[in-house]
C-alpha cells in the first residue's frame, strides 16, 4: 500500500465524516496535491449524487408481499426436515440391508452365519402367508435340498434332518382332503430327489402331527435290527424290516409298547 | 429524493440477531421487523447501482423475496445487512447481464440543489448524468466498493471483511475507482 493510497483513503473518511473538505485534504498532504485533488473532487461528484428514495407505496407492496408469502411458511420445517433427513436416510439404509440380508440369507445352508436369518424370515414368511400348506411345503422342499448339500458333514446333516422332519410333520398335519393331493405330489418329488442323492427320507406315513406326542425314541441302532446307514452314514431304519424296542422302563414301570411295526421313527444321532 | 447521508454499520437495529433467528424459524413478522429496519438502506445501495427507479424497486424486491427464501442458509456470524448488500450486489449483477443498461431519464437531482435557481438545478443535473455516466465505467468491485463507501457508510476495514479482502486491497480499489470517474469526469489534475 503506498502512502498516496493511505493519504487518500484518510481524506475520503475526512469527507465522509464531514470533517474535511477537498481544500483541507490537498493542503494536508501537499507532497501529493496534484494527484489527490482530481481523485477526492470526483469522490464528491459522487458522494453528491442524488440518491432515490422507496416510495411508501412501494415499501409497503413488498412488505405485503413478503407477509403473503411468510404465511404459507410453516416455521418447524426446518427443524423437521432436518431431523427427517437422517432418519429417513436411517430406514432407507435398514430396509436397504434387511432386504439384501434377506435375499442372501435365502441362499444360506446349515452351518452359515445367514442361516439363522433364513429360519426367521421363513418363520415371517409363514406367519403372513395365507397358504401355510404351500409355505410349508416350500420350506419342506428348502430343508431337504439343505441335506443333500450338507450330506457329506455327519453334524449338520443330522441337524438338518431333525428339521427337515418337524416341517414334515407340520405338512402332514394339514394334510386334508383338500390339500391331500398337491401334499403327496410335493412329498413324493422330495423323497424321490433325495433318492437320487443316497438320502432316504423319515417315513412319511409315520410322521406325527406336532400337536400329539411324540412317541419315545428307540434307543440306538446297534440294538436293533434291520437298523442301516444312508450312504454318508447317516442312519435310518427300513420301515417294514424294523422292530422298534419298547422304551426303557422309567422307575420299574412296565415297558411302553412301541409304534407298531410299521410305525418306526429313525433314532436321530450322528454316527460316531 | 435525498442527498447521500451515510449510515454506519453499528446502527443495525438492536434486537437484529433475535429477529434473524425468528425468522430463520420461518417467522415472517420477524423477517418484515429486518425489512422495515433495512429496506431503505438497501434501495439506496441499488439505486445508487442502477440510477433507475423501476430498477431499483425490481431488485430491490428481488434481494428481499431471496434473502427471505434462502434466510435459513444465512450464517448468524456475520452482519444482517452486509448480507443483504451482498445479495444486492449479486442482483445488480444479473440485472446488467439480462438486462439491457438502461439510461435513466430520473430527474435525480441532489438535494442540496431543491433550493438553487433554474440555471444551477439545471448545471447539477448535466453533472448527475455526467456522474453516472462515469460510474458505469466501473468494474463492479469498483462500483460496490464506492456504494458501500458512500452509501453504505461503511470503513475500508468494514468492507474489506464484508468484501473478504484486505484493506489494502479495498484502498486500490477505490484509487482506481476515482481515477476513472476523474478521467471520465475530465477532471485533471492541478
Amino acid at each position: 500500500m503506498t502512502d498516496f493510497e493511505i493519504a487518500l483513503d484518510a481524506c475520503l473518511a475526512g469527507l465522509q465524516d464531514g470533517a474535511l473538505t477537498v481544500e483541507a485534504c490537498v493542503a494536508r498532504y501537499p507532497e501529493h496535491a496534484a494527484r489527490l485533488g482530481p481523485l477526492l473532487r470526483a469522490a464528491e461528484a459522487a458522494r453528491r449524487q442524488a440518491v432515490d428514495l422507496p416510495s411508501p407505496v412501494f415499501k409497503g407492496r413488498l412488505r405485503a408481499q413478503l407477509l403473503e408469502r411468510g404465511s404459507g411458511r410453516a416455521a418447524p420445517v426446518f427443524s423437521r426436515r432436518l431431523l427427517l433427513r437422517p432418519a429417513a436416510a436411517l430406514t432407507a439404509l435398514s430396509l436397504m440391508l434387511i432386504t439384501t440380508g434377506t435375499a442372501f440369507a435365502q441362499a444360506a445352508l446349515p452351518g452359515n452365519v445367514l442361516y439363522s436369518w433364513k429360519l426367521a424370515s421363513e418363520r415371517a414368511w409363514r406367519r403372513v402367508a395365507i397358504d401355510s400348506v404351500s409355505v410349508d411345503l416350500a420350506i419342506a422342499r428348502r430343508r431337504a435340498d439343505e441335506w443333500i448339500a450338507v450330506a457329506t458333514d455327519t453334524a449338520l446333516g443330522a441337524k438338518t434332518f431333525v428339521e427337515y422332519r418337524e416341517v414334515l410333520e407340520r405338512v402332514l398335519a394339514a394334510d386334508s382332503d383338500e390339500n391331500h393331493a398337491r401334499i403327496q405330489a410335493e412329498l413324493e418329488d422330495q423323497k424321490s430327489r433325495l433318492a437320487a442323492a443316497g438320502l432316504t427320507p423319515p417315513p412319511f406315513e409315520d410322521l406325527v402331527p406336532p400337536n400329539e406326542p411324540l412317541e419315545p425314541v428307540t434307543p440306538v441302532a446297534t440294538t436293533y435290527l434291520g437298523t442301516t446307514a444312508t450312504p454318508n452314514g447317516f442312519p435310518y431304519t427300513p420301515a417294514p424290516e424294523s422292530t422298534p424296542l419298547p422304551a426303557p422302563p422309567a422307575d420299574g414301570a412296565e415297558p411302553q409298547p412301541g409304534p407298531s411295526p410299521a410305525v418306526a421313527l429313525t433314532p436321530i444321532a450322528p454316527p460316531p | 429524493m435525498s442527498a447521500v447521508t451515510t449510515r454506519p454499520l453499528e446502527q443495525a437495529v438492536d434486537n437484529e440477531s433475535s429477529l434473524v433467528r425468528r425468522a430463520k424459524a420461518g417467522n415472517a413478522e420477524a423477517f418484515a421487523e429486518l425489512y422495515d429496519a433495512y429496506m431503505e438502506r438497501v434501495y439506496r445501495y441499488v439505486y445508487y447501482r442502477v440510477s433507475d427507479r423501476q430498477t431499483a424497486e425490481d431488485i430491490t424486491s428481488q434481494v428481499f423475496l431471496r434473502a427471505w427464501e434462502h434466510i435459513r442458509k444465512y450464517r448468524l456470524d456475520g452482519s444482517f445487512l452486509a448480507w443483504l448488500y451482498t445479495i444486492a450486489r449479486n442482483a445488480v449483477i444479473d440485472n446488467y447481464r439480462t438486462r439491457k443498461p438502461v439510461v435513466s431519464l430520473d430527474d435525480a437531482v441532489p438535494v442540496a440543489s431543491k433550493a438553487a435557481p433554474p440555471d444551477e438545478v439545471a448545471e447539477l443535473r448535466v453533472e448527475s448524468e455526467s456522474v453516472k455516466q462515469a460510474m458505469r465505467n466501473l468494474t463492479d468491485e469498483q462500483h460496490h466498493v464506492l456504494t458501500l463507501k458512500f452509501i453504505g457508510g461503511y470503513s475500508t476495514e468494514e468492507i474489506a471483511r464484508q468484501m473478504e479482502k484486505r484493506p489494502g486491497a479495498i484502498r486500490a480499489l477505490q484509487m482506481r475507482a476515482l481515477q476513472s470517474l476523474a478521467k471520465h469526469l475530465e477532471i485533471e489534475e492541478e
